[in-house]
């Protein structure tokens, strides 16, 4: 396996991933354009993009921001209102939240003092689709992906809303697979490319899923010629993109990090009861590499921990248990269903993951940090919606 | 015929699609069937594909094949490594309008004349990256991988070659930092079948409206925004 000379990247990522002839990926690569961008100037085209697009609007909202219930909404939040923005806050219930992600949610929405819209998807159907996804493609997040990709977008057409505003650039951030000079937008190919692994619609739910016509329409994307109306936008385009960093700064408005066994990341998904699970384990088989690799290779860019010691901590948390089991009691799979599935599917023993290599302290393999003083969740898949 | 607003996507071995910056680092794009299906939604008026060889002397003709089940009614013009004998194979079922040469302009135009016998002249393009220093351009060769000064009798055969011609500009590649109108000031071919593609911006974009090149293809951008092209037209 190829694998880049500084970071832990290797040609496997699902973003893709290409290696140069010097032996640096093209994450590495992309990094260092941040640090020969003007990000003042970058700041003032984004004041004035911002304010060119919704010029003509008369909605009652500038913006729609669209979250996960973790730490970077809140650091969203904070520039949106910088740039004297009046966002509605839009919420895709998946349904995996633990009590800390609800908690941090509705923290968010009262601290700031703004309007969110929850939506939440037919959860028999969406169960299903969640199925679908695992059966066909390995995967559970298809589901979620859709809709949380598709309704901001629906719903900004509906109100009349022109802009959406989204924060990291994830394709950019983890695997520099565009420059920050292409100031790439949000796009329905961009959607299918890298939310939906390249399985459009048509393609889901002409494989056997039990989704009705109606509810479909929550998981479709709108007409291109009628989704390019609403101009998304990335902030990691336009600011100097460091999650660590900025995720800790958001402990001021009231949000709760995550202690986790599966990451040192304290913010990004925490309050997931599958990210770093059932998810991972996915990820694992299907590209062999657990997330805090990700975790890992940005930390090394950014110049905080030697690829040493990285790759001692990222052994150390490939090594830990993992708990699929409450994931497949949530999608009311049987016991023995679940066997077959570990079985069969991921085709390893759970056992695999628990022996222990111990590592005196974690904070130890780091040069610079933002470590916070975290929590942990107590319930797992809050299921929350109307009715309840 | 009226300018064209065209898009260049390179493909990798994987059947992934590329982008390309200043002719030397590539990115992933994505699933090639993805990326041509939304320049066919985005209505690019031609699709030019291109399997970057630069120097390797593989076969390319199986992953050209595989496009062949792509539904998209764009016009498609597709090169990189087509020789004698796989142009045999891919011309059994054409799924293209268009064939894209560089290497064979230089040196071995035979796979040219028998592409010319069976499709016409028309269906001709040459794939002309180029770079232009202290007043000197230099076109790419594919075989060898290098950029080449040319005499007026690589001018000539061209023209006797092919029926248009991509110039890229190597240097502006995958920017948008303009194209180098210049060069055409060293290209011996007429502009009206000349399509520019590199570091393209709007203002260039008009520009070869008004100089009345016969079209423009862009590099990465197309997909950067949605439906980038409208206001370019």
């Amino acid at each position: 396996m190829i694998q880049c000379i500084q970071c832990l990247d290797d040609i496997r990522h699902p973003m893709g991933q290409i290696i140069d002839d010097s032996g640096l990926c093209t994450g590495c690569l992309t990094h260092k354009e941040k640090d020969y961008i003007d990000w003042n100037e970058k700041w003032t085209q984004l004041e004035d993009k911002c304010q060119n697009i919704i010029k003509n609007s008369k909605a009652q909202y500038d913006c729609i921001v669209p979250l996960n219930a973790d730490a970077e909404d809140y650091y969203i939040i904070e520039n949106v209102l910088k740039l004297n923005l009046r966002p509605l806050l839009v919420y895709v219930n998946n349904y995996f939240g633990t009590d800390l992600s609800w908690r941090n949610l509705h923290n968010l929405e009262t601290h700031f003092d703004l309007d969110l819209i929850t939506f939440n998807p037919n959860i028999s159907e969406y169960k299903e689709a969640v199925r679908t996804s695992l059966r066909k493609f390995n995967s559970i997040y298809w589901p979620y992906q859709a809709i949380k990709t598709a309704y901001p977008v629906r719903l900004a057409l509906e109100i009349k809303i022109p802009l959406i505003i989204w924060g990291g650039l994830q394709a950019t951030e983890q695997t520099g697979k565009f420059s920050h000079y292409d100031m790439v937008e949000m796009t329905g190919w961009s959607r299918i490319q890298h939310d939906l692994f390249c399985v459009d619609e048509k393609d889901f739910f002409g494989s056997g899923a039990q989704i009705s016509d109606r509810n479909q329409y929550h998981y479709t994307y709108p007409l291109i010629n009628q989704a390019k109306r609403v101009t998304g936008v990335y902030l990691s385009n336009y600011i100097r993109w460091d999650p660590w960093m900025q995720n800790q700064s958001t402990v001021k408005y009231g949000f709760k990090p995550e202690n986790s066994i599966h990451t040192y990341d304290q913010y990004e998904r925490a309050g997931s009861s599958v990210f770093y699970q059932i998810h991972d384990i996915l990820r694992y088989k299907k590209y062999g590499y657990i997330k805090v690799r990700d975790h890992l290779s940005r930390e090394i860019r950014h110049g905080r921990i030697i690829k040493s010691n990285a790759i001692n901590l990222y052994n150390y948390y490939l090594n830990k248990d993992v708990d699929i089991e409450s994931f497949f009691k949530w999608l009311g799979v049987t016991q023995s269903g679940y066997k077959l599935f570990c079985n069969t599917r991921l085709n390893f023993s759970m056992d695999k993951f628990n022996d222990d290599i111990s590592l005196t302290k974690v904070e130890d393999e780091f040069s610079s940090s933002f470590f916070e003083k975290g929590v942990s969740s107590s319930k797992k898949f809050i299921t929350y919606y109307k009715g309840i | 015929m009226s300018f064209r607003i065209c898009a260049t996507v390179l493909q990798d071995f994987n059947g992934r699609a590329l982008q390309s910056y200043n002719f030397q680092t590539k990115r992933v794009l994505g699933c090639i069937k993805n990326v041509l299906f939304f320049l066919n939604a985005y209505k690019i008026d031609e699709i030019h594909l291109i399997v970057p060889l630069k120097g390797r002397g593989l076969d390319t003709s199986e992953i050209l094949k595989e496009l062949k089940d792509v539904p998209i009614s764009t016009p498609l013009s597709i090169g990189g490594g087509i020789n004698v004998e796989s142009l045999t194979e891919l011309i059994k079922d054409p799924y293209f309008e268009r064939l894209i040469f560089n290497s064979p302009i230089f040196d071995d135009n035979q796979v040219i004349r028998n592409a010319t016998l069976k499709m016409g002249r028309q269906a001709i393009v040459g794939y002309i990256p180029f770079i232009l220093k202290k007043n000197t351009i230099k076109i790419y060769h594919s075989k060898i991988n290098e950029f080449i000064q040319v005499s007026d009798k690589f001018w000539k055969n061209l023209n006797s070659m092919c029926n248009e011609i991509i110039l890229l500009d190597a240097d502006a590649e995958g920017s948008k930092k303009g194209f180098n109108f210049k060069a055409l000031e060293f290209v011996n071919f007429p502009v009206d079948r000349v399509l520019i593609s590199g570091g393209l911006t709007k203002l260039d974009i008009n520009k070869a409206k008004e100089m009345k090149l016969a079209g423009v293809s862009l590099d990465n951008s197309t997909l950067h925004s949605e439906f980038s092209i409208k206001g370019l037209r």
